[in-house]
C-alpha cells in the first residue's frame, strides 16, 4: 500500500483526523484558534515466557491533545475521548484552563497580542489598521508558512498485516529452539501503526502514518547462571530476522554461564552496538542548543551563552547524523508537536557541528525561520573493523552486549556522567581471545569521554531503540571505567 | 522551552475562518505542505454577543465559598487561605486581555477583593479567641487583623505578643512586625497599593509606640524606619516624609552597636538614598550641592559607627556614581530624538518639542499583558495630555514580532507602533530604532553597539527643553506624577 493512501480503520486515517480537527473547532468559543494533535495507534503484541506464550493483544487507541488559543494565551488538553462529547469537554476545559492560565512570567515563546475585545466585530472592521493587518500577516505566517518535510518509506503492509496468529507462528520457532537447547526464553513481539497528525484552524494539516515492530528476546539458563539477550526495531516486519536473534540470544546465554568474578577497574572494552547505543543515546537527549548555551553543566556548554559548536568534542573518526529518508534509519518527518525534522549532521569528524533548537529559537536566535529539532534518531559513523578484530587486538579487556539501568551521575561537572550495569553477557578478553565469561559490573564513566578513547570502530547497524531509531557501529573503547560487581546475571 | 509549537496567535478572522473550515486536503505526501482550505465566514456563535454572554456566565473571578475551609482550622493556614485568594485574583487581573479579559489599566484605586476577605472572615470566626491562640500563632492572627482591617483583631494579638515578649527588643521587633504586615506582606505591589493611605496611617502610630521604647528596641527601630522611608521614596511619594525617616535612621545610626543585622540595612540605605539624592535634588533650587551636604552628613554618621561596608570606597562609588550622573546631565539641553521609524500623531519629527514636558522612555516589547509602567503611561497621559506633556516610547526592533518569521525593520516598526498605539492606547509618539546584529561563530545573532540611537538620556525634559530629571531605576507613579507637575509648572 502506498503511504498517500489511507491505510485502513484500525487507526485514524488523514480523513478522519480532518474531520475530528473539525469537531473540535466547531466546539470553540470565544474567538481565536482551534489545534489538535493526534497519535491513532493500533498495536498487536505477543509476550512470552518460560517458552511458552503468556499474552497476545490487540490495542487501540486515540491520543488527542486540543488546543486552544486565545488572542495569544494558549492551553492543551488530553483525551482520547474522540466522540463530541469528549471533545466538546476537551475544548471547554481548556478554555477554562486558558482563562486562569497565569501569565505573569511564562517561558512560552508566544509572547504577543491581540486586538481589543471591542474593537472588531466583523471582518470588515479588520481592515482599518494597516498595522493590525501587518501584525496578523507576521502572526499568522508563522504556522502557515510551512516548512517542508521528507516523505520518508515507513508504512509496511508486512508489519500492518501481521495479525496475532502470524505474531504466534513467529515466536513458536523460538520458543523450540530455546527449549531444545535446555534454556528457557522470554521476550515481546510488538506490531503498530500510527496515524500521526497536528492540525488546526490556522490552516496546519500535517498527517503521516507509519508502522513499527519492535522484538526483544531473553534467553536464560534454567539454573540462572547464564544470560543471553538480542533485540531490533524496524519500521518493516521483514527485516527483523527473530530466528537469528534468538539463536543470537541462545548462544550469548550458553556463553555467559557461570561467569567468575574479577576486579573492578578500567578495562579496554569492546562494546556491541545494542551497548554502544545505551550509552551514547544518553547524551544525544542532551544536544539542545539552548541548553547548551545556558547551562554549565550542559556537555557542549563553552562558557556563558556559548556551545562548543564548531569544537572537536569526540574522536575525529566520530560522525553523528539523522535523516527520516536514512533507509535504515527512517523516522517520521516531524514530532508529535508539529516540529519538522531536517536532515542533520550533529557532529561531523569530531567536531559538534549542530544543536537541536525549536523554530521559535530559530528566530528570536539564529535569524532563521526554521527549527532543528531533535528527532532523537541517530546514525553513527562506523569503521570495518570486526568484533572479533577488536578482541584479537586487546591485550585484556571486555567484550559487552548491553547496558541497563542507566542513570545520570554528577552532570555538575558538564560530562553527563552516566551509570549503569552490564547484562546479558559480558566475557573477559585474554591476549587477544575470549577467555571466560565474567561477572557484571557496575559502570561510572561519561559517554562524551568514551568516544574520545575510541581505538576501532565496526560497522553500524540498527539496534533495538523503540523511542526512535539508532544505527551505531561495535566500539572498542579504551580505560572504561567499571567501579564494583554486580551479582545479577 | 517546549509549549504550543504548531499554534500561534490568531484572531477573530482565524476563527471565522475556522468556523466553517471546509476541509479539502491535499493528498499528497511530498514536500509540498499539506494545507486546509478555509471558508471566511462568520457564525452567529463567533459574534460579540455570544462572547460577551459567555464572559458574564463564567469569569473566572474568585468568589466567596470558593475555598473549602472544612480543613483550615489555624491562624496560619487562614492566612494561606488569604494569600491563595488574593494571589489568584492578582493573576485574574494579570490574565493576557482577550474577549473575556479586557486590558486591565492597572490596579491604582482598586481594593482587596470582596472574596478574598470574605474568605478569611470565615476562616476566622473559626478559630478560637485571641487569648486561647498559640503563640506562636499570634503573628498570624496580627496579620488576619491587617487583612480584614479589623483593628481589633489586630491590637488584641499586638498586646498579648506584648506581654508574652521579655526584652526590649523582643517587644519592639513585635511592633515591626505590624508595621511590616500594615505596609504591606510579600504578596506583590499590587497588594501593597490596596488600602494604602490607612495602612500607612495606622503604621505611622506604631512607628511612635516603637520609637518610644527607646534604646533597647535599636534594631527593629531602625528597620522600621527603613521600610517606612521606602514606602515613602515609592507608593507615597513624599520628600519631606522621606527625609523625616532618614533622618530618623541616621540618628539612631549612633545606639547601633558594630555587628546588628548590618547587612540588612546597607542595601535599603543605598536604595533610599538614592532615591532621597534625586527627589531632592529635583526639587530644591541649589539641586545637588544641597543632597550632596546632607548625603554627607548621613554618610558620616554611619561611617563614624564603623559600620562596613559603608565606609568602603565602594560604598563612596556608588554613592558618588549617581551624584555626578545626575549632575551633570540634569539642567542641560536634551539632543534632538534620533529613530529610524517615527509614528506619532503629528508629524514633527523634533522631539523633544519646546513648550512641552516630555517623558522618554523605553518601550518593552512584552508578553501581551499591559504591563504596569505601560498602564502608568496611559494614566498619565490622560491625567496631563491636555496640559502639555507627552511621551515618547523607543524601541530598538529585534529582527521579528513575538511569535512572526523574521521581519524587515519596517514591518516590524509598524507592529511595534500598532502594538502600543492602537492596542494599548498610549498616545505617545512611538521612536523604532533599527538594530544591528553582528553573528557569532556558531551563528548566534547578537545586538551590536550601540543599542540605542536615542539621542541622550532618557527622563523627563521641561519646557525649555532641558533635562528636569533622568531616569533611574524604577520611579514610582507617584514620584513621575509629582515632577511632571513640578515641570509643567515651569515657566
Amino acid at each position: 500500500m502506498s503511504v498517500t493512501e489511507s491505510p485502513a480503520s484500525r487507526f485514524l486515517s488523514r480523513e478522519e483526523c480532518a474531520a475530528l480537527a473539525k469537531r473540535a473547532a466547531t466546539f470553540a468559543m470565544g474567538g481565536g484558534d482551534t489545534e489538535i494533535k493526534l497519535e491513532s495507534t493500533w498495536l498487536g503484541n505477543v509476550r512470552y515466557a518460560r517458552n511458552q506464550i503468556t499474552t497476545s493483544g490487540d490495542v487501540r487507541d486515540n491520543r488527542v491533545r486540543v488546543g486552544r488559543d486565545i488572542q495569544g494565551a494558549t492551553q492543551e488538553v488530553g483525551t482520547n475521548l474522540i466522540d463530541d462529547v469528549g471533545l466538546e469537554a476537551s475544548v471547554r476545559r481548556a478554555e477554562r484552563m486558558l482563562r486562569r492560565k497565569e501569565r505573569s512570567g511564562g517561558t512560552q515563546f508566544h509572547e504577543h497580542y491581540a486586538l481589543p475585545p471591542d474593537s472588531v466585530t466583523n471582518l470588515k472592521q479588520l481592515t482599518r489598521y494597516n498595522g493590525r493587518q501587518d501584525y496578523l500577516a507576521a502572526m499568522r505566517s508563522l504556522v502557515q508558512t510551512e516548512e517542508p518535510y521528507e516523505s520518508p518509506k515507513l508504512f509496511f503492509d508486512s508489519t500492518y498485516g501481521l495479525d496475532g496468529e502470524h505474531r504466534a507462528g513467529a515466536v513458536e520457532p523460538l520458543l523450540m529452539a530455546a527449549k531444545k537447547a535446555g534454556l528457557v526464553a522470554a521476550g515481546y513481539l510488538e506490531v503498530s501503526a500510527t496515524g500521526r497528525a497536528v492540525m488546526n484552524t490556522a490552516g496546519r494539516a500535517l498527517y503521516y502514518p507509519y508502522t513499527q515492530v519492535q522484538f526483544s528476546t531473553t534467553v536464560r539458563d534454567p539454573d540462572g547462571k547464564g544470560s543471553g539477550w538480542a533485540g531490533v526495531d524496524w519500521n518493516d516486519w521483514t527485516r527483523v530476522d527473530t530466528e537469528a536473534l534468538s539463536a543470537i540470544a541462545i548462544d550469548k546465554c550458553l556463553r555467559s554461564r557461570n561467569p567468575v568474578a574479577i576486579e573492578p577497574g578500567r578495562y579496554t572494552v569492546v562494546l556491541e552496538p545494542q551497548a554502544v547505543c545505551d550509552l551514547v543515546s544518553v547524551l544525544m537527549n542532551f544536544i539542545d542548543r539552548f541548553y547548551n548555551e545556558s547551562s554549565p553543566s550542559a556537555p557542549f556548554h563553552l562558557s556563558k551563552d556559548q556551545s562548543k559548536i564548531g569544537m572537536q568534542v569526540m574522536d575525529n573518526r566520530i560522525t553523528i547524523s539523522a535523516d527520516p529518508m536514512d533507509p535504515d534509519l527512517g523516522f517520521p518527518p516531524f514530532s508529535p508537536e508539529g516540529n519538522v525534522y531536517h536532515p542533520v549532521k550533529w557532529v561531523d569528524k569530531g567536531i559538534l557541528t549542530e544543536l537541536a533548537y525549536f523554530r521559535p529559537y530559530g528566530i528570536r536566535v539564529l535569524g532563521k525561520n526554521a527549527g532543528l529539532p531533535n528527532s532523537y534518531a541517530f546514525r553513527m559513523s562506523g569503521g570495518t573493523a570486526t568484533i572479533e578484530d577488536m578482541i584479537a587486538s586487546t591485550e585484556r579487556g571486555l567484550v559487552v552486549t548491553r547496558f541497563s539501568n542507566m542513570g545520570l551521575g554528577d552532570a555538575s561537572m558538564g560530562s553527563i556522567t552516566c551509570s549503569g550495569f552490564t547484562r546479558d553477557g559480558l566475557w573477559l578478553i585474554e591476549k587477544g581471545k575470549l577467555s571466560k565469561p565474567v561477572k557484571n559490573f557496575r559502570f561510572t564513566d561519561s559517554p562524551l569521554f568514551a568516544l574520545n578513547r575510541v581505538e576501532q570502530l565496526g560497522v553500524p547497524k540498527r539496534v533495538f531503540h523503540p523511542e526512535a531509531p539508532v544505527v551505531v557501529p561495535p566500539l572498542k573503547v579504551r580505560d572504561f571505567n567499571f567501579t564494583s560487581l554486580s551479582e545479577a546475571i | 522551552m517546549r509549549s504550543f509549537m504548531g499554534i500561534s496567535p490568531r484572531t477573530w478572522m482565524a476563527h471565522a475562518a475556522a468556523l466553517a473550515f471546509g476541509l479539502a486536503v491535499a493528498p499528497a505526501m511530498g514536500r509540498a505542505q499539506d494545507t486546509l482550505t478555509l471558508s471566511q465566514t462568520l457564525s452567529a456563535k463567533d459574534s460579540a454577543a455570544a462572547i460577551a454572554a459567555w464572559a458574564v456566565s463564567d469569569t473566572g473571578r474568585m468568589v466567596a465559598g470558593y475555598h473549602d475551609l472544612s480543613r483550615y482550622t489555624t491562624p496560619g493556614m487562614c492566612v494561606q487561605v488569604m494569600r491563595g485568594t488574593l494571589l489568584q485574583e492578582l493573576w485574574r487581573r494579570n490574565d493576557p486581555p482577550s474577549s473575556v479579559m479586557p486590558v486591565q489599566p492597572g490596579s491604582e484605586g482598586d481594593t482587596l477583593p470582596t472574596a478574598a476577605i470574605a474568605n478569611v472572615r470565615r476562616c476566622i470566626a473559626k478559630l478560637p479567641a485571641v487569648s486561647a491562640v498559640q503563640p506562636l500563632e499570634l503573628s498570624n492572627v496580627m496579620q488576619l487583623g491587617v487583612m480584614t482591617n479589623d483593628t481589633t483583631l489586630m491590637e488584641a494579638a499586638i498586646t498579648r505578643m506584648l506581654s508574652l515578649a521579655a526584652t526590649d527588643e523582643a517587644r519592639g521587633y513585635v511592633l515591626f512586625d505590624a508595621i511590616n504586615a500594615l505596609l504591606g506582606p510579600s504578596i506583590g505591589d499590587e497588594y501593597h497599593r490596596t488600602h494604602y493611605d490607612m495602612r500607612v496611617a495606622s503604621a505611622e502610630p506604631m512607628l511612635a509606640r516603637l520609637d518610644a521604647m527607646g534604646t533597647g528596641a535599636r534594631v527593629p527601630r531602625m528597620l522600621a524606619h527603613f521600610q517606612m522611608a521606602e514606602i515613602y521614596s515609592g507608593v507615597k511619594f513624599d520628600t519631606t516624609l522621606l527625609a523625616r525617616e532618614v533622618k530618623a535612621t541616621w540618628a539612631i545610626a549612633p545606639l547601633l552597636k558594630a555587628g546588628e543585622e548590618k547587612e540588612r540595612y546597607n542595601p535599603s540605605y543605598v536604595a533610599i538614598m538614592d532615591s532621597l539624592i534625586i527627589a531632592w535634588s529635583r526639587q530644591q533650587p541649589n539641586r545637588v550641592e544641597t543632597v550632596r551636604g546632607m548625603l554627607q552628613r548621613g554618610y558620616a554618621a554611619f561611617t563614624a559607627q564603623g559600620f562596613v561596608p559603608m565606609g568602603t570606597p565602594e560604598w563612596q562609588k556608588l554613592i558618588s556614581a549617581t551624584m555626578e550622573k545626575y549632575a551633570s546631565e540634569i539642567g542641560t539641553p536634551r539632543a534632538p530624538v534620533q529613530g529610524d521609524f517615527w509614528f506619532s500623531s503629528d508629524s514633527s519629527h523634533v522631539k523633544p518639542a519646546l513648550g512641552k514636558v516630555t517623558l522618554l522612555v523605553s518601550g518593552r516589547k512584552g508578553r501581551g499583558t499591559m504591563s504596569k509602567d505601560e498602564a502608568m503611561y496611559k494614566r498619565l497621559s490622560d491625567r496631563y495630555g491636555k496640559d502639555g506633556f507627552e511621551i515618547i516610547l523607543f524601541v530598538n526592533t529585534d529582527g521579528y514580532s513575538w511569535s512572526s518569521p523574521p521581519q524587515a525593520a519596517a514591518d516590524e516598526a509598524k507592529t511595534i507602533a500598532w502594538y502600543f498605539r492602537d492596542y494599548l492606547k498610549i498616545p505617545a509618539t512611538v521612536v523604532v530604532n533599527t538594530s544591528q546584529f553582528t553573528k557569532t561563530q556558531d551563528g548566534r545573532r547578537v545586538p551590536a553597539p550601540p543599542l540605542h540611537g536615542t539621542g541622550g538620556p532618557f527622563g523627563l525634559v521641561g519646557r525649555d527643553g532641558k533635562m528636569f530629571t533622568i531616569w533611574i531605576g524604577t520611579e514610582s507613579e507617584a514620584a513621575l506624577d509629582s515632577y511632571i507637575q513640578a515641570a509643567l509648572a515651569q515657566k
